[in-house]
């Protein structure tokens, strides 16, 4: 369901409406007044004892801004920063979000994302600067963690519940299925082949797709395979076959994003299981 | 070139034509690598689990406008394997296309309305595809009848990994794990009747119309039975429909001609696909 989202975070004396998952939390700039950096800084990343917001590779950092900004990152090549006209829908994994994928609308009209650039990892500064700066106070300055991987970024504050529940998987576009099928047996037939099943998720704005993991559909679709970070930090790529075995079932949004996979459930009804959050 | 008369009065030619020898160039079932072929008594007692007549209720699935109609033609083979095709790329991705008996026809036929093989089917489904029924109806069974257009529409619908099926293990366990079959059956004696389980009654001997199958299941008595679709429209038999069982109707054909599994398809290149995923 798409909703209006608006973000407890620091609000500028001319506007900046609100800064997505700003880490640490400022308070108005109108109320404090701190020495702040000149705006031609190189900083060196000073170890900080509060929180910082950490951005992977699959993730969003929203600046959603009333007056149009500069914003600027140091050093260069960790993040890039793109322009985007508001207001908008977005659905992404933000943050600041819950680890799967949200809708969020973001009001602008000045907004502003923040994302991985490569496989690099380090600490980000990054400088917020109205246009028409009056004073360096008006700048909003805040540090991020750049670690492109795939896992979503860890919650700073973990939750007491020792046994977090599955959630319902939201914006799925597409559910894909890879075997291999000359291995085909009766489980994997009984489900894949359950039609009325399958053409029943249309209704949920859900298509479908099966291929064999042969199939040159798949060339260069990314289906067999997603990006991570080895504990060396260089970036690689691993098959879900080596993970979950054959078939396999992605759940994918419809940017292909991939939400989620699994090995094939033995049962369609397993399927709505995983859709509805009853289930991993 | 045999003729048939259906009960709707409509002379048909029985287009499958024995191949002068036996196509040897397609690969079986029983060879693709991993496969596990099903004793005839694995498959039974599986069925008898289900106790289903239609064990994945293709019936349903594919309603009376999945029979095609060949009409006066000799095209059957053609439109088996239009059906066919169509039928295995809607189980993949639930996008309904029927494709044109004629147009498969018309690469398979010499120029001439006197027939076609089964081999020659399974070449153009995985080679050339098929075009569509809207651009090729009945009746264009012939190349120059058939548009640049249609012809270039062919390249969207093609088959993926068809396997020949020798035996009747081979192809029930293909029909099992939910594939379309094409196969030969001969039109003779009460083939256009049915007893009271839906079996034909006719049909012995090496050959003469092709036909496809999409389901398997098990009567009361044991038998297992073959769902077959026809090409005679949707009023023959029931809905179009007739079940078969080995040993009456394909023990003797799968002699003469090479019976063979739609395993998958390819994606229409031109149709709404999953996209490429960015990492």
């Amino acid at each position: 369901m798409r909703g209006t989202y608006r973000a407890a975070s620091l609000a500028l004396v001319l506007g900046l409406s609100s800064l997505v998952a700003a880490a640490p939390q400022q308070p108005p700039v109108s109320d404090i007044s701190i020495p702040q950096p000149p705006i031609e800084r190189i900083p060196k990343p000073e170890p900080r004892t509060d929180a910082v917001v950490r951005l992977a590779s699959d993730q969003l950092y929203v600046i959603d801004a009333k007056i149009e900004c500069v914003v600027r990152a140091h050093p260069p090549g960790l993040v890039k920063i793109s322009k985007k006209k508001g207001p908008r829908d977005i659905s992404a994994r933000f943050v600041d979000g819950s680890g799967g994928i949200e809708d969020r609308t973001y009001a602008g009209p000045f907004i502003y994302f923040v994302q991985t650039a490569g496989s690099k990892s380090g600490r980000v500064a990054l400088d917020i600067i109205p246009l028409g700066l009056k004073s360096e106070a008006q700048i909003v300055s805040t540090e991020i963690d750049v670690v492109p991987d795939l896992s979503p970024a860890p919650d700073p504050k973990p939750k007491p519940d020792p046994e977090p529940k599955p959630k319902p998987i939201t914006g799925v576009a597409w559910i894909v299925v890879i075997e291999e099928t000359d291995q085909r047996n009766e489980q994997t037939a009984r489900v894949l082949n359950d039609t009325l099943y399958w053409k029943g998720l249309e209704s949920r704005g859900i298509k479908y797709r099966f291929y064999d993991k042969d199939s040159p559909d798949l060339k260069g679709k990314n289906f067999d395979s997603y990006q991570t970070i080895d504990p060396q930090g260089q970036s690689i790529r691993r098959k879900y076959a080596d993970e979950l075995g054959l078939p396999y079932l992605l759940f994918l949004d419809a940017t292909a994003y991939k939400i989620k996979a699994v090995p094939l459930p033995k049962k369609t009804s397993d399927i709505d299981k995983i859709l509805n959050g009853e289930a991993p | 070139m045999s003729k048939h008369t259906t009960p709707d009065g409509v002379e048909r030619g029985l287009g499958c034509l024995v191949p002068k020898s036996f196509p040897t160039s397609f690969v079986p079932f029983a060879d693709a690598p991993g496969v596990t072929i099903l004793t005839m008594d694995q498959i039974r007692a599986k069925l008898a689990d289900f106790k289903a007549v239609n064990y994945y209720n293709r019936r349903t699935v594919f309603s009376k406008k999945w029979i095609s109609n060949q009409h006066s033609t000799s095209a059957c083979n053609g439109h088996s394997c239009a059906r066919a095709l169509s039928k295995s790329l809607y189980i993949r991705s639930g996008v309904e296309t029927l494709l044109s008996g004629a147009d498969a026809y018309s690469q398979m036929n010499g120029g001439q309305d006197n027939g076609s093989t089964l081999a020659d089917g399974m070449t153009i489904i995985q080679r050339n595809g098929v075009s569509t029924e809207a651009l090729v109806p009945w009746d264009h069974i012939y190349s120059s009848q058939i548009s640049a257009e249609a012809k270039a529409v062919r390249s969207r619908y093609k088959g993926f990994e068809l396997y020949a099926a020798d035996d009747e293990a081979q192809f029930a366990t293909g029909i099992f794990y939910g594939f379309v079959g094409v196969v030969a059956v001969h039109v003779a004696g009460g083939y256009d009747r049915q007893d009271g389980d839906g079996v034909c009654q006719g049909g012995n001997g090496p050959g003469n119309h092709s036909v496809g199958i999409d389901d398997i299941g098990i009567l009361s008595d044991g038998r297992i039975v073959y769902d077959q679709f026809n090409s005679w429209g949707p009023e023959w038999g029931q809905d179009g429909r007739t079940r078969l069982v080995w040993s009456q109707h394909l023990a003797t054909t799968v002699k003469y001609h090479r019976f063979f599994l739609l395993r998958s398809g390819l994606d229409d290149p031109e149709g709404n696909n999953p996209p490429a995923s960015a990492s």
